[in-house]
């Protein structure tokens, strides 16, 4: 309860004192209704018809169309089409009986859905056939059938159902329950499950029937206006149907009193020096003027502007334009002077809006110096002056290790000095395709200055010595007169460092040429420097003098070979086990380790089997 | 400490004296190889590592020789006999000559 006081008093400060800022074209859904007409499809035919009728235009006659369109008279849904656009075009006679078959099939099944039996019922009204429903019974069973499906799209069936059957106090006490049941998108608009041919239809039912029941409206202002959003959102519809269904809702919530306004520029959102007015279109949803608002009560509560907040006018009326019920004319010639992005506090009786509008200003050019010295300063610059929109008259002349500087201020009409959102200078080669464009920093007083580095520009033009024009280009969205200002040419004389030229080259080179990059050979790490020659024998001698004593101690010790047993096997063993370390040794050398493993498997083998057939003589041996 | 230096002659007399002349071989060639890793280190940290694939065969061909003669020593020593039950002096010398084969065709393989 708490949250819905909360959210009620939130709509009030926001939403409901809101007010549109856009409305319903219904010269440009005409059109798309003429269209829609003219085709052969019988639901563009019924929707155009419908639409056209809405707005009261005049409707050509359409019966032979209407009669030979295509249309499955088997589907409820098109006879409904074909029957209602005849009655709407007064056609009926051109209809053969045969349409009648699948109303009535409709209405005799046991289960038919509520869709088809609104179809079948209004089908059957549009041929003067309109059938005398038992009241009372005819709607309990559509209740019965609401409770399986209670979509809002069956809702408006029955609502619609219940205009023919004389039971609008059920639409009026279900009502409030299907607005409520509305999807809210963004908290801005109001929309039914089904988009825009369910909204409508919802809500045109709902406001006829209250119409018939003489009772108040049951929408809210809120939802009225929240409703109206979301038809303004739709306005860019492009079928007959859609076309239809949009302005059936909007006349629908346009004549629905106290109407959403709208609010929205008749033509221009900004003002000249020269044009210092604007003029707004107040209207209701579908470009009425709106009843019972005084044209005082039209007023600019206030304008601020956007860049520094500054309150520049408030309460300030709007001037009702002779002979034009729908236009205001706001005067802001107080704040033409100033040129910049306003924000504008509209308010038509107890609602407002804001409204951005561009106040455009004209700028000029004050003088502009160019001045070329050293980088290191320590010769004072030689200056030019020049005039817009004057040229250099000759060709100035800046090396390396000088400096160009521009230095120019941009005022207004008035001559005060402003700053403008893009300011730039650009450098490019005369007759090439390189540029090079600088930024210009205004200062503390609004004095814009850019200082280019001869050397470093080099870098990015190629280092091409020659000669370059600059310009000046100044622009700003609230600037009606765009500057661009051709100062004339300065020859560069770039360094002619080596690298720095062959660099540009080469990147000159590989912007030009495309193609496949150099394949990428694999490089090995560069050797590290080996010791002196003497070093390295001295310490391949010292890694073999442990041998040397090995062998020693071994003599030491006494050994012998007097175990060893005369036979094939032993001989074999040896000699097969020092040819496997010799083929390491080859292979260290020279052999590829597949070239090894293939002499060495056999040499492994014979190892294997003498070796152990000597070892196992060995053990017997000892055993003994 | 003098009890410390008078045990070092006393070591080396029970060693001359008790220990059998295989296990002598085999004790001097682990020295044998550990002389070499050592040289082989030294000559690493004085000039350079470079080539390291080269320097690394040959110290771990030392590391691992050492490795697999004290192997061999352990099996062979009669005195580990209960450990290795089953497995003759034989047996493990056959082992050690296997695994030699082994070894050093990875060290000729990553020598270069």
């Amino acid at each position: 309860m708490f949250i819905r006081v909360v959210s009620v008093f939130f709509c009030m400060l926001a939403a409901c004192s809101a007010i549109l800022q856009g409305t319903i074209d219904v010269k440009k859904l005409q059109g798309i209704l003429d269209e829609g007409l003219i085709s052969k499809d019988i639901s563009s035919m019924y929707h155009s018809l419908k639409g056209l009728k809405q707005i009261g235009a005049k409707i050509p006659d359409v019966c032979q169309d209407i009669k030979s369109a295509k249309c499955d008279l088997n589907n409820i849904e098109q006879v409904f089409y074909l029957t209602n656009a005849a009655a709407l075009s007064g056609c009926q006679n051109f209809l053969s009986p045969d349409v009648l078959g699948a109303p009535v099939r409709v209405l005799d099944k046991k289960d038919a859905s509520i869709s088809d039996i609104y179809y079948a019922v209004y089908s059957l009204k549009a041929i003067g056939k309109g059938q005398t429903m038992e009241k009372e019974e005819a709607l309990k069973n559509l209740i019965q059938l609401l409770k399986k499906d209670d979509s809002p799209a069956n809702y408006g069936f029955v609502f619609a159902l219940c205009e023919h059957m004389g039971c609008e106090a059920w639409t009026a006490q279900h009502t409030d329950g299907i607005l409520l049941s509305a999807d809210e998108s963004d908290s801005k608009a109001l929309h039914f499950e089904g988009g825009l041919p369910v909204t409508s239809f919802v809500l045109t039912t709902i406001l006829r029937s209250f119409k018939v029941l003489k009772k108040p409206s049951p929408l809210s202002p809120e939802q009225r206006y929240k409703f109206a959003t979301y038809l303004v959102s739709r306005r860019s519809v492009n079928t007959p149907r859609g076309a239809s269904l949009l302005l059936e809702a909007a006349y629908a919530i346009a004549d629905d009193q106290p109407t959403p306004i709208c609010i929205s520029f008749k033509d221009r959102k900004y003002i000249t020096s020269e044009m210092d007015t604007i003029e707004f279109s107040v209207t209701d949803l579908i470009g009425r003027a709106i009843p019972n608002l005084k044209p005082e009560e039209v007023v600019a509560q206030s304008g601020t502007r956007l860049a520094d907040d500054v309150v520049v006018l408030s309460k300030q009326p709007l001037v009702k334009k002779q002979n034009e019920l729908t236009t205001f004319v706001l005067n802001l010639s107080k704040i033409k002077t100033q040129y910049g992005m306003y924000k504008i506090s509209l308010a038509a009786g107890t609602k407002s809006s804001n409204f951005n509008v561009a106040v455009l200003g004209e700028i000029q050019l004050g003088n502009l110096e160019v001045g070329i010295g050293d980088v290191d300063g320590t010769t004072s610059p030689k200056v030019t002056t020049l005039t817009y929109p004057n040229k250099l008259t000759d060709v100035l002349q800046a090396d390396h290790l000088q400096k160009v500087s521009l230095k120019f201020s941009v005022k207004d009409k008035w001559n005060k000095p402003v700053s403008v959102q893009q300011a730039f200078v650009r450098v490019a080669p005369v007759g090439g395709e390189d540029e090079a464009i600088f930024v210009a920093e205004p200062d503390n007083t609004k004095a814009y200055k850019v200082d280019l580095n001869v050397g470093s520009l080099g870098k990015l033009v190629q280092q091409l010595s020659g000669r370059y024009t600059v310009s000046v280009y100044l622009g700003d969205s609230a600037v009606s007169n765009p500057l661009l200002w051709d100062l004339g040419e300065i020859s560069f004389q770039f360094s002619k460092d080596l690298s720095a030229i062959d660099s540009a080259g080469r990147r000159a080179g590989a912007s030009a040429v495309r193609g496949p990059l150099p394949e990428i050979a694999h490089t090995f790490r560069e050797p590290d420097a080996r010791p002196p020659r003497f070093v390295s024998d001295v310490f391949a001698a010292a890694c073999a003098a442990p041998l040397l004593l090995l062998l020693l101690l071994w003599a030491k010790i006494g050994i012998n070979f007097g175990n060893l047993p005369l036979t094939p096997a032993a001989l074999l063993f040896h000699l097969a086990l020092g040819g496997s370390l010799a083929l390491y040794g080859l292979f260290w050398l020279q052999l590829s380790m597949f070239v090894t493993l293939r002499y060495l498997t056999p040499l492994a083998a014979l190892t294997f089997l003498s070796g152990h057939s000597l070892l196992r003589r060995l053990a017997q041996d000892k055993k003994r | 400490m003098p009890s410390v230096i008078s045990v070092i002659p006393k070591l080396y007399h029970e060693y001359t004296t008790k220990t059998s002349k295989k296990l002598k071989i085999v004790d001097a060639y682990l020295l044998y190889v550990f002389l070499t890793g050592v040289i082989q280190f030294v000559y690493c940290c004085l000039v350079g590592t470079f080539p390291f694939n080269s320097f690394l065969s040959g110290f771990i061909s030392c590391v691992s020789s050492f490795v697999l003669g004290v192997c061999l020593r352990l099996q062979v020593n009669p005195e580990n006999k209960n450990e290795f039950s089953g497995l003759s002096a034989e047996r493990g010398f056959a082992d050690f000559i296997f695994a030699h084969l082994v070894l050093h065709i990875v060290v000729m393989n990553f020598i270069g």
